[in-house]
């Protein structure tokens, strides 16, 4: 016998044994006696206290009966009135019908008063539905079991998103439950074409996935490629919408993604107008929208909400603060390291007066400076908010004023590092990105100078020209040109101007209004 | 794989990237250039039309590939080996300019192999991102490099006077068809590069569209070149060594808009890196098709001829200074031996032999 359980821990300890999906009991049948049932599914939950298996019975018929839920995720109250009360007193009411059911589906028929509410046959379904909210009902002397929706679990309130704030616009912003996220969406959208399809990834953690679109626009073979990309992941777990974005996304770069996620509710839908395919994460806030187009990390939806002029311009804005957020220190470096030839003779004068006579070369007090900048970004992020108030200060006086009178480091380098800080705030979309390619072209200026700028600067172009998204090229519209999508690019035209879809999403739909006559 | 757009930007932006370096021409011809560059835009197209013959001989086949089909294996083989050589040739010559232009001008102090060697890499990986990925990006440079023109010939407005293109027509005719030859070898002919890549151009790509509206558009960027360099620098075009560059330097408005060369230097070697890109993809499937199989390993092969392709533009030449001398008197004719002499023998032998499509 010893040998025999030493075998068997053997053989479950191999890499390829069977994981939890292909436990016997998934796909066994639930029995007709409640006692066998009951036993079963005490092996299965084990000794978790949160599951509640109350027995009771049913009627006049006096049978046994048990109700199985998740203490902590049902509404108590529902389910007492909803479903426990009509099976035990309704059931016995004088205008009922004497003949006992013989089928769960004739009970649901005859008693359930609940919208949502089905019948299953199996422990895998009732296990997944009562470990997702639901209620379940076996009755003794009937097959199957009734599972009934009385979901009712804490939950955030619908508060005004924190990464995306905005001036003018809805305030709503997507909270973790998927259901109320649905919500959102469909107030917006209200049409039958508004398709929502829901899957389950993870093995242990079984997160429902929503593929999101709108049926007449999205084009039908990207929404076939998004299920098959779902359909290929193989995980336990998906705590956050960032792992499908990871799973899902095309690779190919280290640095930028090609996967949008969005925490306001009007972004998305205006995506899915556009015939991009959205994905709801239970448990996520941020939902995803594919395919993504490099041109959408300068846009927001407050763009579409103000007068075209305001909203080319801010748009302009944030692609120049991303430009100059990369750019600035290593052309400073390169500038005053190898060019400084290139430096109007007053300017230069006034800077070379202004550095003094600080010990290290520009390319590494540059490398300092960012370096501290990123520390004290993160302190600031993860700090409670009164500590958080002490790093700033800590920051802005010892960095910003004591090395400089200290001759540590040059004031020009300061007011560098200090424009590229707050244009890197300024298009907080690709921050990462930013931060990873400043250091890079840092280390190629500091050591090639503008020749070493410049040929990274083309090098990452081609990158970027070689990227795609879900079949979608990344750069469009500028790579490959499209004269009709540049109207809503860096540049945003009046709304009755944007005739058309993006030429690159919606191939199949691409009318959005029609010219005014 | 490209299209149609792609491929006609490729091309005007492949001949405008060496609009940096006109000195070839320019400090023979002098303030006629301009006629010289009309001259040598005519013996392109006719050039041109004698590739689309071959185009529409042998749709959808790469120069390397129609030759082993016309000479048969042995100097198939030959030629294709030739061809080789003439690429890495063809970069080591861009190669080797661009680092004289970085010495002289930009990083005097850092020696050239450091140059040419970043260059050649940086060529080399951006060709292992295959054809289509590189000239995906021509719309966008050309645009930007024609952009940039027409801004610096506005700047410079203030400095041009129509007097400095006379006098007119008072050279020699043999410097003429010397400097028309020498424009049509390069850059103009040079897109004899694209011929190679033909077999990744897309089913519905126009080729021969493309390869007309390209030279033209990539003439034209030269024209206004040689008409703003004429305008500007009058007679001291005869001895600027990079009249281009000398132009955009004199930009001075009002302490504002001056020292712009930089940028503009900026651009256009971006637009010869972008050309020496397109050459080292041309040099990969040329390689290809003269061994008769794909490489799984690119990257290695490129970078072996990049490598090829330094060694070659550093040692290859004694100094900056000889390199457009050498190139007016020797280079030209290597040049236009590969693109003009041998294209046409091959459509000679191949209407002869009667193969490939009938139809014209």
């Amino acid at each position: 016998m010893k040998k025999l359980t030493e075998l068997l821990n053997a053989f479950a300890a191999r890499p390829d044994a069977p994981g939890i999906d292909d436990t016997p009991w998934k796909t066994a049948r639930i029995e007709k006696k409640l006692d066998v049932n009951m036993k079963i599914l005490e092996d299965i939950f084990g000794p978790s206290g949160d599951v509640i298996r109350r027995r009771f019975r049913f009627g006049q018929s006096r049978k046994q009966a048990a109700l199985i839920c998740v203490d902590g995720l049902i509404r108590a109250d529902r389910v007492a009135a909803e479903i426990v009360k009509p099976l035990m007193y309704d059931s016995t009411a004088e205008d009922m019908p004497c003949v006992l059911p013989r089928t769960m589906e004739e009970v649901q028929d005859a008693y359930m008063t609940v919208g949502e509410s089905k019948t299953a046959y199996s422990f895998g379904d009732l296990v997944s539905s009562v470990l997702s909210g639901d209620a379940a009902v076996l009755i003794d002397g009937i097959p199957g079991v009734l599972i009934t929706n009385a979901k009712g679990f804490p939950q955030r309130s619908i508060e005004d998103p924190q990464t995306e704030s905005i001036l003018r616009g809805p305030r709503e912003g997507f909270v973790e439950n998927m259901r109320t996220n649905t919500a959102l969406l469909r107030r917006r959208l209200k049409t039958p074409d508004f398709t929502l399809e829901t899957t389950t990834i993870g093995k242990q953690t079984d997160t429902s996935v929503t593929i999101a679109y709108l049926r007449t626009i999205a084009d039908p073979n990207l929404v076939k490629e998004v299920k098959a990309r779902l359909s290929a992941i193989d995980t336990d777990g998906i705590l956050d919408s960032g792992y499908i974005e990871q799973f899902i996304s095309d690779g190919g770069s280290p640095f930028f993604t090609t996967i949008a996620s969005s925490e306001k509710p009007d972004a998305v839908a205006g995506k899915l107008l556009e015939g991009r395919v959205a994905l709801l994460v239970d448990g996520s806030p941020y939902v995803l929208t594919v395919p993504t187009f490099f041109i959408e990390n300068f846009q927001t939806t407050e763009d579409y909400y103000i007068a075209p002029l305001f909203a080319t311009a801010l748009r302009f804005v944030r692609f120049f603060a991303f430009i100059i957020s990369v750019l600035t220190l290593p052309l400073y470096v390169a500038l005053t390291t190898f060019h400084l030839e290139l430096i109007p003779t007053e300017l230069l004068l006034s800077m070379s007066a202004a550095k003094g006579n600080t010990p290290f070369p520009t390319v590494i007090e540059a490398l300092l400076m960012i370096i501290v900048f990123e520390i004290l970004k993160e302190a600031g992020i993860r700090l409670p908010r009164p500590a958080g108030q002490a790093v700033s200060m800590v920051g802005a006086i010892i960095i910003g004023e004591t090395a400089v009178s200290a001759g540590l480091i040059g004031a020009p380098m300061v007011i560098a590092v200090a424009i590229t800080a707050v244009s890197a705030f300024a298009s907080p979309a690709q921050a990462n990105a930013s931060m990873i390619l400043r250091l890079l072209f840092l280390l190629l200026s500091g050591i090639f100078g503008g020749l070493g700028l410049a040929l990274g600067l083309w090098l990452l172009l081609l990158h970027l020209a070689s990227l795609k998204s879900f079949g979608a090229p990344y750069l469009s519209p500028a790579v490959p040109f499209h004269m009709a999508d540049a109207k809503d690019s860096l540049i945003r035209a009046p709304l009755r101007w944007l005739l058309t879809r993006p030429t690159d999403l919606a191939k199949r739909n691409p009318r959005r209004q029609k010219p005014r006559s | 794989m490209f299209t149609t757009r792609q491929l006609t930007f490729g091309i005007a932006a492949f001949i405008g990237g060496s609009s940096l370096f006109t000195v070839f021409v320019s400090q023979i011809t002098l303030q006629d250039s301009w006629i010289t560059a009309l001259l040598a835009l005519a013996a392109s197209l006719l050039t041109i039309w004698m590739y689309t013959g071959l185009i529409s001989r042998f749709p959808g086949r790469g120069l390397l590939e129609m030759h082993t089909e016309v000479y048969g294996k042995q100097i198939g083989l030959l030629l294709n080996f030739l061809y080789v050589l003439f690429c890495i040739g063809f970069a080591a010559v861009s190669l080797r300019n661009l680092g004289d232009f970085f010495s002289s001008y930009i990083m005097p102090e850092t020696p050239m192999l450091v140059v040419l060697i970043l260059f050649a890499l940086t060529c080399a990986l951006a060709a292992g991102q295959g054809i289509g990925t590189v000239l995906r990006l021509s719309f966008l440079l050309f645009t930007f490099m024609f952009l940039a023109l027409l801004l610096n010939c506005f700047l410079l407005i203030k400095n041009m006077e129509l007097s400095n293109f006379l006098p007119i027509l008072r050279l020699g005719l043999d410097t003429y068809a010397k400097g028309s030859f020498v424009l049509t070898a390069a850059p103009l002919c040079e897109i004899v590069i694209f011929l190679i890549l033909l077999p990744y151009a897309d089913r519905k790509t126009n080729v021969k569209k493309s390869f007309f509206q390209g030279l033209l558009l990539g003439a034209l960027h030269l024209m206004i070149t040689f008409l703003r360099d004429i305008a500007v620098l009058g007679s001291s075009l005869a001895f600027l060594t990079e009249p281009t560059y000398e132009a955009v330097r004199r930009i001075h408005i009002l302490d504002v808009f001056s020292r712009l060369e930089i940028i503009f230097a900026f651009v256009l070697i971006v637009m010869r890196v972008f050309k020496l890109s397109i050459l080292f993809c041309a040099i990969l499937r040329a390689v290809e098709d003269t061994v008769g199989r794909t490489f799984q390993r690119r990257r290695t092969v490129l970078i072996f001829v990049a490598t090829l392709a330094v060694i070659a533009a550093l040692f290859g030449f004694r100094t900056g200074m000889t390199l457009p001398e050498w190139f007016r008197n020797t280079g030209a004719y290597f040049f236009g031996f590969f693109e003009i002499v041998l294209p046409l023998i091959t459509l000679i032998v191949a209407a002869i032999r009667r193969l490939g499509c009938r139809k014209m």
